[in-house]
């Protein structure tokens, strides 16, 4: 081999390889802004030498393969922050909706209960006074009016978010059947030996835009990448994938189902826990303890208000439409009961001008009627709650998008585009082939000097 | 190590941080209000809610003072003139049993005491603002001419009290029925009175009839204290009010007020921080090592 068409043939074969280099730094450089793109690098390797008695001749360079550089850890590290960003996203974003209602203002369902009382205590200098009297129900109207809009709003949400689940699942879907297809790809091009590299990068990127909406976990099996959910559920198995659907249950909202199993409840992380989080917990949470706040006040406030005789001395009767003993519904539904003002019971001896049964109903104000506190602090604990859940949230989704950033930046420093990189390579490898080339023209030279022997 | 080429997107996050902190700030300057939203301050908002509460009740105390203090003053001044009304009442009796009087200056006599009677019956149905002071809690004119009673007069109200919530637990009665006041001792300050008239006209039993207003006298007195502590105790509770009101504010600016200096300080904080990492980014991201292959 060691003749000059074998060194000729070298060094041609180090100009293809030089330019099959230079064609991936380009590649690079081209995509330099691709998202989720990972940077090629060129294995070269020297070619398998020779042996020719004692000499030992080496056969230049061979390009074993065009890698693509990435850190597998990095990239599942980065697909379950995404889960948990996608999570906390739809948490706090929700939540923020929630809790516009019950931010402190003159007109919020607080300082409603606090006006009934304080209309109450109008009424009592006066108790014969019919416009104070109007004054009390329209307060207690009111607080009526608060509890449903409160009610009505945040079912409206809940609504909206059942949406937002409907559209998340579709996408899901969409994405299952992008991957279970790309997995094909990568599957034929590497049985063929092929690069499937650029395939890949397409594959993980689908697959952190799934992280965002579900909890997936991948397992890399023979015929590329499975993905499951949850408990278990398969989303993509080699090239099928398995679409989930949806199913309206008997709360009026949608459930989630895998191949006819629900698995609403397993859903772990990912935008779709977040929705079903608000949805499913916080704002039934939410109705049901502005459904006890309305419940144990209009069941105070009756049965004060039953101890009392209304103007023309007759005994009273309910001021509140009585709530169900179960107080399911009670905020949607409260309601005033009476609508002639002379028949607020606010005498305590059936004369009209007594206003002793007054005092027992503006003392409801400071008795712990609903569920062990005074209807303003169970309130307050409301407040509390919602603001506490999106401080929280957003506490974590901060973190949680701080470590996002690392992760990309250290993802980026292993997979990214470094144009300095790509240009010294593209001189190295420039240079190389010149030097090749320069090879080449000299061995020619000789060549031509071998060719011309002995003509002189 | 190799460096992470794209840090545009690192500088972009901590962009939109301080670009968060000046809107927080902003708001913050633009509200005056520290609690925006529960989540500024959770606990802070749910003390906010109590603090409101509790503003909204100490108001509504307030304002239950203001109402009663005029109906209080009125039950006491007239309470006053009852007074005076029996004090003129005894010395008509008492210079009625000289026994020097002729019979023609005691039938005078007897005349400002029937006087004395009539506006004696007009003071124990005063009202205020069209209610009775001294009916009870009943509605009727307390006191109505009736020739069939001793006394000739007949009580329409009855003995109800009424209260008035001026503070946590405070409940002050707001009025004394006219029973209490008047027909309490002996035979009554009515009857009393018309004692007085029969006995100056037939000149028998003027002593008896005196010693009766006397204790009559006495008891509206003495009544007459519950008036003067009732205005008492509303005045300082309207101090003690008035203070807690204050306090109540205080305590609402220091939960959700915002501290404007602070807040201006970090709005220029994150200004600052802004321009430099914008200024930054001008700099550094201009060239790399293909510029300078030619």
């Amino acid at each position: 081999m060691s003749s000059l068409f074998g060194t000729l043939w070298l060094s041609v074969g180090a100009m293809e390889i030089d330019q099959k280099v230079m064609n991936a730094t380009a590649n690079n450089v081209a995509n330099a802004n691709t998202p989720g793109y990972s940077r090629q690098r060129a294995v070269l390797v020297e070619g398998d030498p020779i042996t020719l008695g004692r000499i030992v001749l080496g056969s230049g360079v061979q390009l074993q393969k065009l890698e693509s550089v990435r850190d597998p850890i990095l990239q599942v590290r980065i697909q379950q922050e995404t889960q948990r960003q996608g999570e906390m996203d739809a948490l706090v974003t929700g939540m923020n909706q929630a809790q516009v209602m019950f931010t402190n203002s003159d007109g919020d369902l607080g300082a409603q209960i606090s006006t009934f009382f304080a209309s109450l205590d109008r009424l009592a200098i006066d108790p014969q006074n019919l416009a104070l009297r109007q004054g009390v129900l329209t307060a207690a109207g009111n607080v009526a009016n608060s509890f449903h809009l409160l009610t009505k709003n945040l079912s409206t949400q809940r609504q909206n978010l059942d949406l937002s689940v409907g559209q998340a699942v579709d996408q899901v879907n969409e994405l299952t059947a992008q991957i279970a297809q790309l997995n094909g790809q990568v599957d034929g091009l590497q049985k063929l030996g092929e690069d499937a590299s650029a395939f890949v990068d397409q594959r993980d990127l689908l697959i952190e835009k799934l992280s965002d909406l579900i909890d997936v976990t991948s397992i890399r099996s023979d015929n590329g990448i499975s993905l499951i959910t949850g408990n278990g559920t398969a989303l993509v198995a080699g090239t099928e994938s398995f679409a989930l659907s949806t199913q309206v249950t008997v709360a009026g909202v949608q459930d989630i189902f895998a191949q006819g199993t629900d698995i609403t409840a397993t859903i772990r992380s990912g935008k779709l826990a977040g929705l079903l989080a608000v949805r499913d917990q916080k704002i039934p949470e939410l109705m049901t303890s502005l459904d006890t706040l309305a419940a144990g006040l209009a069941n105070a406030v009756n049965s004060a208000h039953h101890a009392g005789f209304d103007l023309s001395g007759n005994p009273g009767g309910d001021l509140f439409v009585a709530p169900q003993a179960s107080g399911t519904g009670a905020a949607a539904n409260l309601a005033v009961q009476i609508t002639d003002p002379a028949l607020i019971a606010a005498s305590s001896d059936g004369s009209a001008a007594s206003n002793g049964n007054i005092g027992l109903l503006s003392a409801v104000h400071d008795q712990a009627v609903v569920a062990g506190r005074t209807p303003t602090d169970f309130y307050s604990s409301l407040v509390f709650g919602v603001g506490s859940d999106v401080a929280n949230g957003t506490a974590e989704q901060n973190a949680s998008s701080l470590i996002m950033t690392q992760l990309q930046a250290q993802r980026d420093s292993v997979s990214g585009v470094s144009l300095d990189e790509e240009a010294a390579n593209l001189i190295q490898f420039q240079r190389a082939y010149e030097a090749s080339a320069r090879m080449v023209a000299t061995i020619n030279d000789i060549l031509d000097t071998t060719i011309n022997l002995g003509r002189y | 190590m190799r460096v992470n080429p794209h840090y545009m997107t690192q500088i972009l996050e901590s962009l939109a941080q301080t670009q968060q902190l000046e809107e927080t700030a902003l708001q913050q300057m633009a509200s005056g209000r520290r609690i925006n939203k529960p989540s500024d301050d959770a606990a802070g908002a749910a003390v906010l809610t109590q603090i409101q509460d509790k503003t909204s009740k100490t108001d509504s105390y307030l304002r239950s003072i203001g109402d009663i203090t005029g109906q209080l003053q009125t039950a006491d001044s007239t309470l006053g003139s009852v007074v005076t009304a029996l004090q003129r009442a005894i010395t008509l009796g008492v210079q009625g049993a000289t026994g020097t009087e002729s019979d023609a200056d005691r039938m005078a006599l007897a005349q400002e005491a029937s006087g004395i009677r009539d506006s004696l019956i007009s003071l124990a149905n005063t009202s205020f603002e069209g209610r009775f002071i001294f009916s009870g809690t009943s509605q009727n004119r307390p006191y109505a001419l009736d020739n069939t009673q001793a006394s000739g007069v007949r009580y329409d109200g009855n003995s109800g009290v009424n209260h008035v919530t001026i503070g946590d637990g405070f409940q002050l009665q707001m009025n004394l029925p006219g029973a209490q006041l008047f027909s309490a001792t002996g035979p009554g300050m009515f009857q009393a009175i018309n004692d007085l008239i029969t006995s100056l006209t037939t000149d028998t039993g003027i002593d008896a009839a005196v010693t009766s207003l006397r204790a009559s006298f006495d008891h509206v007195t003495a009544q007459r204290v519950f008036y003067g502590n009732a205005l008492n105790q509303i005045e300082s509770q309207q101090i003690n009010l008035s203070n807690l009101k204050l306090q109540l504010s205080q305590q609402e600016n220091v939960v959700a007020g915002a501290d404007l200096t602070q807040a201006a300080s970090q709005l220029v904080n994150a200004e600052n921080a802004r321009n430099a990492a914008l200024a930054a980014v001008a700099k550094v991201s201009q060239s790399n090592l293909f510029d300078f292959l030619r």
